[in-house]
């Protein structure tokens, strides 16, 4: 198996040759948006794939099959900040895969009466932009409310919170969810994986990108925690559509190692990042993603996808240099703090 | 803590050292079977799970299976074995991603976490702001 250069690796399954640095390149920057936001990505990485010239037929089955693999090492990670709780995870895991399946069987219903395609990627957009009106209002609430001065405690008040009516709701088993500090009716998470799963399976995505904001508004999950969590089940999701993709042969497992080795150094980053960033800060950054996502599939839906392509990628770009900024003064920050407290 | 069914008590008192009952651990008998059923519940669902046969990811684009065969001529070691693997047995080729998957994410995360802690970050704890 010869190659034509030394930045060029040949891809055993599918037969082509592919510029491996970009490949670390793509990992690394999924590694570090995914580990501080707490979604799979996968919006990301397809865009990517294609502009390396990476054969669709295979695309998708090996982003999610990345995905998987960086979903454990943030999600190892942030366990040791104390960000994923298991127990709410696992609550919402089981409901989350029964609405994927409820959505994918959805999808097959319109397809069978001719109505999948822009109805789905139309519906795709209005959630997405629901979830960016309402991470926007959260954060203009909040800021007026820290100008105002409005605190309760050491906590500020201002922001959306449904969770606390949800909460009141008393429908027995109620269980205490440890990491995220919640003591509310099983059945709330229950229900908003449920949903969040049902809009996944039927937009054919991971979740994710939906979960994380549920987690937060819905459940009451501190941010630090909805990201850590989400991670939990998108590693155990992602697993399962990995191997379903490969049971289809549609899955380039070279590629997926080395995506991961990049991924590996990207996940620490953006993890440990989240440590010196405020919520608030995540949520922004989020909402950024988010609407940037949201441009991207209504430019493909009017036939500019290498502009859809190249503004992801560029924006990518963008957040993970934030996100790395973030990483590295608050590291040397404290790192200073620790050498001064040491003297 | 010994969980005993006593009388009087009521099915699931917990009860605190030396015997005595913890009141703060006492549930009624409705949460204790609540709490069974919703053990077999998850246990259940879990089953669902696992073997419902509907490749259930990614409901937009649905998958299908690709007619493809690896030119296994090109390739040598390893590659020709996943190579092979890949034209004759899938689902061995699908369960061996799995493991090397699970592998290399347990894997790279327990080593990135080694380099991590020679950085001198304290890497266990973290202020939760909002």
């Amino acid at each position: 198996m010869d190659v034509s250069a030394w930045y060029m690796m040949y891809m055993p399954i599918s037969g082509i040759e592919i510029f491996w640095p970009g490949l670390v390149l793509i990992g690394f920057a999924v590694g570090v948006i995914g580990g501080f936001f707490g979604m799979g990505g996968a919006w990301l990485v397809t865009p990517g794939l294609n502009i390396l010239g990476f054969p669709m037929a295979f695309a998708i089955g090996t982003d999610i099959a990345h995905i998987a693999g960086k979903s454990m090492i943030a999600t190892i990670r942030h366990a040791k900040f104390g960000n994923v709780d298991v127990r709410l995870g696992l609550a919402m895991l089981v409901f989350t895969m029964i609405g994927i399946e409820i959505g994918a069987r959805i999808v097959i219903y319109l397809e069978a009466i001719g109505l999948v395609g822009p109805v789905v990627r139309w519906i795709y957009v209005g959630f997405l932009a629901c979830i960016f009106l309402m991470v926007l209002t959260d954060i203009l609430k909040k800021r007026k409310a820290e100008r105002e001065g409005i605190k309760e405690g050491d906590k500020l008040k201002g922001g959306l919170d449904f969770s606390s009516t949800l909460h009141n709701i008393k429908i027995p088993p109620m269980m205490h969810f440890p990491q995220a500090g919640i003591y509310c009716s099983l059945w709330l998470p229950a229900i908003v994986g449920f949903v969040t799963g049902v809009l996944a399976g039927f937009l054919g995505i991971g979740g994710g990108m939906l979960r994380m904001p549920a987690l937060i508004y819905f459940v009451g999950c501190p941010t630090h925690v909805a990201v850590g969590t989400d991670l939990f089940e998108v590693m155990i999701s992602g697993l399962y559509g990995a191997f379903t993709y490969t049971l289809k042969g549609r899955i380039e497992l070279v590629a997926v190692v080395v995506m991961l080795c990049g991924a590996a150094v990207g996940a620490q980053i953006g993890t440990v990042a989240t440590k010196y960033a405020r919520g608030m800060g995540i949520r922004f950054w989020f909402m950024v993603c988010i609407l940037v996502c949201m441009i991207s599939i209504i430019l493909k839906q009017y036939g500019f996808p290498l502009i859809a392509g190249v503004l992801i990628l560029g924006v990518v770009a963008l957040v993970c240099a934030i996100i790395m900024g973030i990483m590295f003064k608050g590291a040397a920050a404290e790192l200073r703090q620790k050498r001064a407290t040491d003297i | 803590m010994i969980v005993k069914d006593a009388k009087g008590s009521g099915p699931g008192a917990v009860f605190g050292p030396g015997g005595t009952v913890d009141s703060n651990y006492v549930f009624g008998r409705e949460v204790f079977l609540m709490r069974a059923f919703c053990y077999k519940l998850f246990a259940f669902m879990t089953m669902v799970y696992l073997f419902v046969p509907t490749p259930i990811w990614a409901g937009g684009n649905k998958a299908k299976p690709l007619v493809h065969v690896a030119d296994t001529r090109l390739l040598s070691g390893i590659y020709l074995y996943f190579g092979n693997m890949y034209n004759e047995n899938l689902l061995m080729f699908s369960i061996w991603t799995v493991v090397i998957l699970t592998a290399l994410g347990a894997g790279f995360g327990f080593l990135m976490d080694i380099i991590m802690s020679r950085t001198g970050l304290d890497l266990t704890t973290r202020e939760l702001r909002e």
